[in-house]
């Protein structure tokens, strides 16, 4: 079959394959540098990579804001919280049930069925919030990040309420971040390639002609919806195993905007664009912070006074959005280098059959 | 293409960044790392330690420093966040810290305290009142100089209860988990010493208003009689603000909080204030019973102008609980030290008598010290031991529901 | 009875704050389109207007003791410059882009001057003493009042009327709603974008301050995160409210106030930690069964 020649291969999955392979040169950069601090900060981009792509599924393809999503993270967290805790410790920490506080999950099906979990509630609140547009559907999911939030910040018999939960097994490096990285990127391209993404994107541009088209708005909205609260429950679950402990409060509204931002910023309409995001904010912040704590250059120190770096990464992002309001990316992927013909992001498939994607999963 | 060249620019400069800021330390140092908020709200609570521990180190280094050791300093700021704070751990570990100081707060020390502990490092927080700051939450190289927060709590009731005062009504910020710690062990002890509560209730630190809890506060007054006390577990804003409507909603009921409540910065926030106490470490008045404290207060005086709160006692003693456990082990190895701190019974630092053991690293039993501000002015109050504390069970959450069912 | 009373004023009192907040975000919705995230921090920096800048632990009041007419006038005229400097310096440049650009542009701004303020007066939260005067309870039917609730409703009436007058009676006002009905019509039909974005900056800047004051007095305690919670709520309330309505913001504003302070009366104690979860439930609850907002504004329609 044409579909199946390495090439066709190669450039249907070009995008994500990039991504991949710089990133993955990068980690190996620093792996490389063995500074254990530097990859303590990479290992958090690349868990914030995971949470901006995940939230790109959604918020990308819909083009509807959603505030809301870091319920699922924080669900994530605490769900892995009580799946791998060992079990004397969650006897003394939780008041769970019987079949969790007696059992321990090895760290990947943890992982799966805690994202699992995030999903079947998205899927319950997104019944009814999907139905809403624009900024009432924005608001919603804040009103439901702001009842998941207080609710955990209470629920003491399973989250410990507002105290940090500790003890949580630690796994996570640059590299399991990583992986998850590629997992979500390749997903989110299959995704958005397929007859689901187009059908979403295309009410996106017009939602009077994609609902004349006979899509369903609602049904393609809470497929991403689900889809984004996995790779957003996925990052609570990598930063629940990256720190060791979680606490309620990380997960409100600063995680929020953080994250929000980094994909705005990036370029909201692609996955390029947040992933280069992502990458663009976390380094600026990263070289602000090395000037905040002090940079020996040739035996003067030069540094700048602290809270510099809040402000530089303020700075910087107005900046952008200034000068480019929609993202670095403007929304663009990153294209198939080697023929002048379309590039396939934005050519509709001809046919599920034939999709290239549909081939490979 | 340009982008992909323009990461990994960026990321180049990144690492020369890291690359060039790399110091070693000399071998016959002592290294102290500090791991703790320079910055964003929790600075507050942490700067005033750090000052008392350079003080500490000042002091030591005058006096040949610690087995004839200099001891220095390296910094890091955990910004007021988690992620940071773990950062700022491995960070100042990477700088060759032999000992670490964290944060003043069990949420924010705890993930420098992991990393630090994960390397097999001391880490001892300034003033965590949580009792997982220890071996049972983090691991056996963590330590607190703090009493528990439920045995903070207990103090106030054991004060509450010398005064005479047999009626107490509870207002608790439910934001964080160090309130809840205080109120809980209030309650339990108060009740146990035989006080009545006549009433509860809960606010959260960022409420604009508490007008509500007043009224409910008044309807309770005017049924079951006035209360003789009032818990208020908060901290600031949040506590200097709910103080300020209680005032002026005419309610002059003494008002006992925890170490949150220390000092005298935030009491402009209500003009005049009477009848308040906080249970701490020290009163930084000059009145204190204790000479040591008083001098220290002085000394910090000249250096750092007028302290805030009592917090440097616990900075000056973390320097000073590393000194004894380090040269009674006659070594800065770290088995040797720990076996040290573990065997501290009653030891005599800044702050007061500390006791460890194996298996607790927080202060179960301290001498606390009652600070009041009548006419608006701090002075100090009492001095209070309670040596029969509340269970550590009350740490646990179903233990804890029964007491605000009453 | 006496106490159903109090309840009341606290509630109102609670929600005239909110609805002044939620006006502010209303109005500059109306006219761009942007949801200002960044008004919170208009309202923390007029706070932060009353002292010296420092970065010392107990604060030196500065604004904050001249006479009543001439402080609020001061602090008006900082929030209003910096509303006004925000809506050129970032709003302006980003004005055609989609309401997600805007909007973290807001946060973007809120993000600079939360931490601006930190970097001049330092992160702790300081503590200030405003009008100690309106502290004092006074009797009513029964009750006792503090001054400042019956002055907050009080202001929060008053301004209402006055802004009713403004956008009905004013050249500029009238150009206002109708650059709130239909923008691009507004514009054709030769409103001056420019002056009609800037005077509603400079009024949601006055009304910044009055929130600013009207809190200091109450809080006794500034904080760099002062807004937030505030601009959260109120924030809702537009959304509650019906987007684009000023009406609707006012009347979002007081429902959420008066449904938190009822929630934190009914609710039995175990669960009233858990009141903004009732919160948040009935926001959703009122979203899903009217997408609109309590009052339906017929031309809103959101520019893609």
């Amino acid at each position: 079959m044409d579909s199946l020649r390495p090439t066709r291969i190669v450039q249907a999955i070009w995008t994500p394959l990039v991504l991949t392979v710089a990133l993955t040169s990068f980690v190996a950069v620093i792996a490389a540098t063995g500074d254990g601090v530097l990859a303590r900060t990479v290992t958090d981009a690349l868990i914030r990579m995971v949470l901006v792509i995940g939230l790109y599924i959604f918020i990308g393809n819909s083009g509807v804001l959603s505030f809301g999503h870091i319920a699922f993270t924080m669900i994530g967290a605490y769900a892995t919280a009580w799946f791998t805790l060992p079990v004397l410790r969650k006897s003394i920490a939780l008041q769970l049930p019987a079949f969790l506080a007696e059992s321990q999950l090895p760290m990947i099906p943890s992982a799966i069925a805690s994202a699992a979990l995030a999903s079947l509630v998205a899927l319950v609140v997104g019944v009814p919030i999907m139905r809403l547009g624009g900024i009432a559907a924005s608001i919603a999911t804040l009103a439901v990040l702001g009842m998941f939030y207080t609710f955990y910040t209470n629920w003491a018999a399973w989250t410990m309420g507002a105290a940090t939960l500790p003890g949580i097994p630690i796994y996570v490096n640059m590299w399991v971040a990583l992986g998850w990285v590629v997992v979500a990127a390749f997903v989110a391209f299959a995704y958005q390639q397929s007859r689901f993404g187009l059908a979403l994107r295309a009410s996106r541009e017009d939602e009077f002609a994609a609902r004349a088209s006979g899509i369903n708005i609602w049904a393609q909205r809470l497929i991403a919806f689900v889809l984004s609260a996995f790779f957003l429950a996925i990052g609570g679950v990598l930063q629940a195993h990256f720190l060791g402990s979680i606490a309620v409060k990380n997960f409100w509204l600063a995680l929020t905007f953080v994250s929000v931002a980094m994909l705005i910023v990036g370029g909201q309409g692609s996955l390029t664009g947040a992933v280069t995001g992502t990458a663009v904010v976390s380094i600026i912040v990263e070289v602000l912070r090395q000037f905040e704590v002090g940079i020996d250059f040739r035996g003067t120190l030069i540094q700048v006074p602290l809270g510099t770096r809040e402000l530089g990464i303020a700075l910087v992002m107005l900046l952008i959005l200034i000068f480019r309001p929609r993202g670095i990316t403007m929304g663009r992927e990153i294209q198939w280098p080697f023929h002048s013909r379309q590039p396939l992001t934005e050519r509709p498939p001809r046919d599920a059959h034939v999709s290239p994607i549909s081939s490979l999963d | 293409m340009m982008r992909k060249r323009a990461l990994v620019g960026l990321a180049a400069v990144a690492l020369l960044a890291t690359g060039l800021s790399k110091t070693v330390p000399a071998a016959d140092d002592v290294t102290i790392g500090f791991a703790i908020a320079l910055s964003g709200w929790m600075n507050a609570y942490d700067g005033p330690p750090l000052n008392g521990s350079k003080m500490a180190i000042d002091e030591f280094n005058a006096q040949g420093g610690i087995l004839g050791k200099q001891i220095k300093a390296v910094i890091a700021d955990t910004k007021t966040d988690v992620v940071e704070g773990a950062k700022a751990g491995a960070e100042v570990i990477a700088k060759g810290a032999q000992f670490v100081a964290v944060s003043c707060d069990y949420d924010m020390g705890a993930p420098a305290a992991t990393v630090a502990n994960d390397n097999k490092i001391i880490a001892i927080s300034y003033c965590a009142s949580d009792a997982k700051m220890g071996v049972q939450g983090i691991g056996p190289y963590v330590f607190s100089l703090e009493i528990f927060g439920q045995g903070e709590g207990a103090v106030g009731a054991a004060y509450a209860w010398k005064r005479g005062w047999k009626k107490a009504y509870a207002i608790l910020d439910a934001s964080i988990e160090y309130d809840k710690s205080v109120c809980d062990g209030f309650l339990e002890y108060f009740t146990k010493l035989g006080g009545e509560i006549i009433g509860a209730d809960t606010f959260m630190q960022e409420d604009a208003s508490i007008a509500s809890q007043i009224t409910r506060y008044k309807d309770a007054a005017a049924s079951k009689g006035e209360p003789e006390v009032l818990i208020l577990c908060s901290y600031i804003p949040g506590a200097a603000s709910a103080i300020r409507q209680i005032r002026a909603a005419g309610i002059n009921v003494p008002i006992i909080g925890g170490d949150s409540m220390d000092g005298d910065y935030w009491v402009q926030s209500v003009p005049g204030l009477n009848e308040h106490y906080a249970v701490t470490f020290g009163s930084k008045w000059g009145d204190d019973p204790r000479t040591e404290v008083n001098d220290f207060f002085k000394r910090y005086r000249e250096k750092h102008g007028e302290p805030e709160s009592s917090f440097p006692l616990n900075g000056y003693s973390m320097v000073q609980a590393i000194k004894i456990a380090a040269e009674r082990a006659g070594s800065l190895e770290t088995e040797a030290v720990l076996a040290e701190l573990n065997k501290f019974t009653a030891e005599p630092l800044l702050w007061g008598a500390t006791t460890f053991t194996p298996e607790t690293h927080i202060d179960l039993v301290h001498p606390m010290t009652v600070v009041q501000i009548q006419n608006g002015k701090g002075s100090f109050a009492d001095q209070i031991t309670v040596s029969d504390p509340p269970n550590l069970k009350l740490i646990f959450p179903e233990f804890r529901a029964d007491l605000y069912k009453k | 009875m006496t106490n159903l009373l109090q309840v009341a004023i606290d509630a109102l009192a609670l929600g005239s704050i909110y609805a002044l907040t939620a006006l502010g975000i209303g109005l500059i919705f109306g006219v761009m389109r942007l949801i200002n995230f960044a008004h919170g921090d208009f309202i923390m920096i007029g706070g932060y207007a009353l002292i010296v800048p420092s970065w010392a632990a107990t604060a030196t009041l500065f604004i904050g003791t001249w006479p009543a007419p001439l402080l609020v006038a001061a602090v008006s005229l900082v929030v209003v410059l910096l509303a006004l400097a925000s809506e050129r310096l970032a709003f302006r440049p980003v004005r055609s882009a989609a309401p997600s650009v805007l909007l973290i542009t807001s946060f973007a701004l809120s993000y600079f001057l939360e931490n601006a303020v930190i970097m001049v007066y330092g992160g702790r939260a300081k503590a200030v003493n405003l009008w100690p005067g309106l502290m004092e309870p006074i009797l009513l039917a029964g009750v006792r009042i503090p001054k400042l609730q019956i002055l907050t409703i009080a202001v929060t009436l008053v301004l209402l009327v006055f802004l009713v007058v403004f956008l009905k009676r004013t050249p500029i006002g009238v150009a206002m709603r109708a650059a709130s009905e239909d923008f691009r019509m507004a514009r054709l039909l030769g409103v001056r974008a420019n002056r009609v974005i800037a005077v509603a900056f400079a009024v949601s800047g006055v009304l910044a301050a009055v929130v600013s004051l009207l809190l200091v007095a109450q809080t006794g305690v500034l904080s760099f995160h002062m807004g937030v919670p505030l601009v959260l709520f109120a924030f809702v309330a537009t959304v509650v409210g019906g987007m684009g309505s000023l009406a609707g913001a006012v009347l979002g504003g007081f429902a959420v106030g008066i449904v938190s302070v009822i929630f934190q009366v009914i609710l039995p104690i175990d669960w009233r930690p858990n009141r903004d979860v009732w919160v948040y439930g009935m926001i959703l609850l009122v979203l899903l069964l009217r997408p609109t907002g309590l009052v339906k504004v017929k031309s809103i329609e959101e520019r893609a």
